[in-house]
């Protein structure tokens, strides 16, 4: 649903960058073909294993026909519903922090060096966000029950097979897929494009320095300045 | 009537969850005396924000905010004060701040009948430089662009009291230091990094009525909430020195220390000489806050004051 939404206007870029950093992680879940449902099950079970995550998508997105870089860290602790993203890229973006967990979102803007703080809630029932439903990064099954899924290719050795999965969102009118590159050894994400019915590329992410278990505190992924002004909504 | 109005907050805090009762004692000596004290409620939810109203032995108070924010972009920040004083006069001011991407935008103005002391004595010792005229109006702008991640281009002005404008940049580098590449790192994997401080540098002009100088401050903030900071101006006819030092969590967790002075000779609207410390500290379910201050002002008056609060969030707590 959202990738047509995320797609066209002014802010969207950044919505459709945090989309596909949770397709990324914790997409793969309601996937009705059926060749694609075993890797989506593994994968899901390999996340569902996992005390905490931690990658970093980088590469570019077209934005209004002008390519613009995109590069940020996501670190994730599923039990507890909570996750970090830190940007690198765009530089205006850059030193931003999102932290999401289940009852708020805390924003840190390094320009301003605020913090604002939203309730989940709030961000849920939309109001500024324009689409984006922050819970559903703890919701994977829901995010996923909107699309449909299906195996387009698999290519490489036994044990180290690379999987090409292709998401198209049901319900709407956008003809916009999103293909997610799944790695066998390890069951994880390599890989992430956004590709438009023409067959051009909206969005290519590459999954960077992915990490399960390194040990990840939740004090340590809710960290923001201590100087920072807080804004609460 | 504090009676009554505490009454009030508790009804209000009833329906709302995020309310929080402030409390506040103060003392202020040099020239005029006294002591005052005051109750208030703030940040109870209401028409889309969130109102603040409070009633001392000096004044009536009562303000309305609401902010957007717009994660990862920025957010969008309004608000409205209004206060009168029981020994007669007003002031009301409002600020509006806003940053998407690159630009950030901050616009304030005040118009006043009653001098900041008489709404608040130690309000003219704060850090920043407050107008302290009797009445009249005054307006503050900032706008600040980034220029690359590491650069940010800054341009202001005061207007009212003593005109002036700023134009500067500003840059931030952090520290960090390289962790070791651990067993699973793949082949091309950055090795990672942990942030062990910030260094932020600011140079620029300051010019307008009185004051003409070149503008150079650095800062130096570390991950555990310490941070040092020094500003100075030199001018051909003036010379000026701000410091600051935050202590972090120095007496305990959630805690805080904050050290300030400044020395603005040039400052003809306000306080030049200004000094303080304000603590605060977790207790029972709210904070208690210590703030002392003191400063001479342009015609040769020392002053200084001491203010106890205690803020109570009532309900659910959102606190980190």
């Amino acid at each position: 649903m959202r990738a047509n939404t995320i797609l066209r206007g002014m802010s969207k870029p950044l919505r459709f960058t945090v989309l596909a950093a949770l397709s990324g992680v914790f997409l793969i879940a309601s996937a009705s073909a059926q060749s694609a449902q075993d890797i989506i099950s593994k994968v899901d079970a390999a996340q569902k294993a996992a005390k905490d995550i931690s990658f970093r998508l980088s590469g570019s997105a077209s934005l209004e026909s002008s390519p613009q870089k995109i590069d940020f860290t996501v670190k994730s602790i599923p039990a507890q519903n909570l996750a970090r993203l830190q940007f690198n890229a765009p530089d205006a973006l850059a030193d931003n922090i999102v932290v999401a967990d289940k009852n708020e979102i805390r924003q840190y803007l390094f320009l301003t060096n605020q913090v604002t703080v939203t309730s989940t809630k709030k961000a849920a029932d939309g109001a500024g966000f324009g689409g984006l439903d922050f819970t559903q990064l703890s919701n994977a099954a829901s995010l996923l029950s909107q699309y449909d899924v299906k195996l387009l290719s698999t290519t490489g050795a036994a044990g180290k097979r690379l999987f090409q999965l292709e998401a198209t969102p049901k319900n709407v009118n956008t003809t916009d897929k999103t293909r997610v590159y799944i790695t066998e050894a390890g069951w994880r994400p390599t890989r992430i494009q956004i590709v438009s019915s023409a067959g051009k590329s909206l969005a290519d992410l590459t999954v960077g320095s992915y990490k399960v278990n390194s040990g990840l505190s939740v004090a340590g992924l809710k960290q923001l300045p201590k100087d920072a002004e807080i804004i609460r909504q | 009537m504090m009676k009554s109005w505490t009454a009030l907050a508790f009804a209000l805090a009833a329906t709302a969850s995020a309310t929080t009762l402030d409390f506040g004692v103060s003392y202020h000596g040099g020239g005029q005396s006294g002591g005052w004290g005051r109750v208030g409620v703030s940040d109870v939810p209401a028409l889309g924000g969130r109102f603040s109203a409070g009633v001392s032995t000096r004044t009536a108070e009562v303000g309305y905010s609401r902010n957007l924010a717009l994660p990862p972009l920025g957010v969008v920040t309004a608000r409205t004060d209004a206060a009168w004083a029981w020994s007669g006069g007003g002031r009301v001011s409002a600020r509006l701040g806003g940053s998407v991407g690159p630009v950030a935008l901050n616009l304030g103005g005040n118009v006043f009948s009653a001098s900041a002391a008489q709404i608040d004595p130690l309000a003219v010792w704060n850090s920043d430089a407050t107008d302290s005229r009797e009445r009249g109006l005054n307006a503050d702008l900032s706008v600040r662009y980034r220029v690359s991640r590491t650069l940010i281009a800054v341009a202001g002005g005061e207007f009212g009291g003593q005109n002036m404008g700023t134009l500067g940049v500003e840059g931030r580098r952090e520290l960090t230091r390289t962790l070791p590449l651990d067993e699973a790192a793949q082949p091309g994997d950055e090795p990672e990094t942990e942030p062990v401080g910030t260094l932020t540098w600011r140079a620029g002009v300051r010019a307008g009525q009185n004051v003409l100088g070149v503008t150079g401050g650095v800062s130096y903030a570390t991950e555990s909430g310490l941070n040092l900071g020094i500003d100075a101006l030199v001018g051909p006819k003036t010379f000026s020195v701000t410091g600051s030092a935050d202590a972090g969590e120095l007496l305990g967790p959630g805690s805080s220390v904050r050290l300030y002075a400044a020395y603005e000779p040039w400052r003809t609207a306000s306080t030049p000489l200004r000094a303080g410390i304000a603590a605060t500290r977790p207790v029972g379910g709210g904070e208690v806050g210590l703030n002392v201050s003191g400063g001479r002002t342009l015609d040769g008056k020392t002053g200084y004051g001491a203010r106890l609060t205690y803020t109570l969030p009532l309900g659910e707590s959102t606190q980190p």
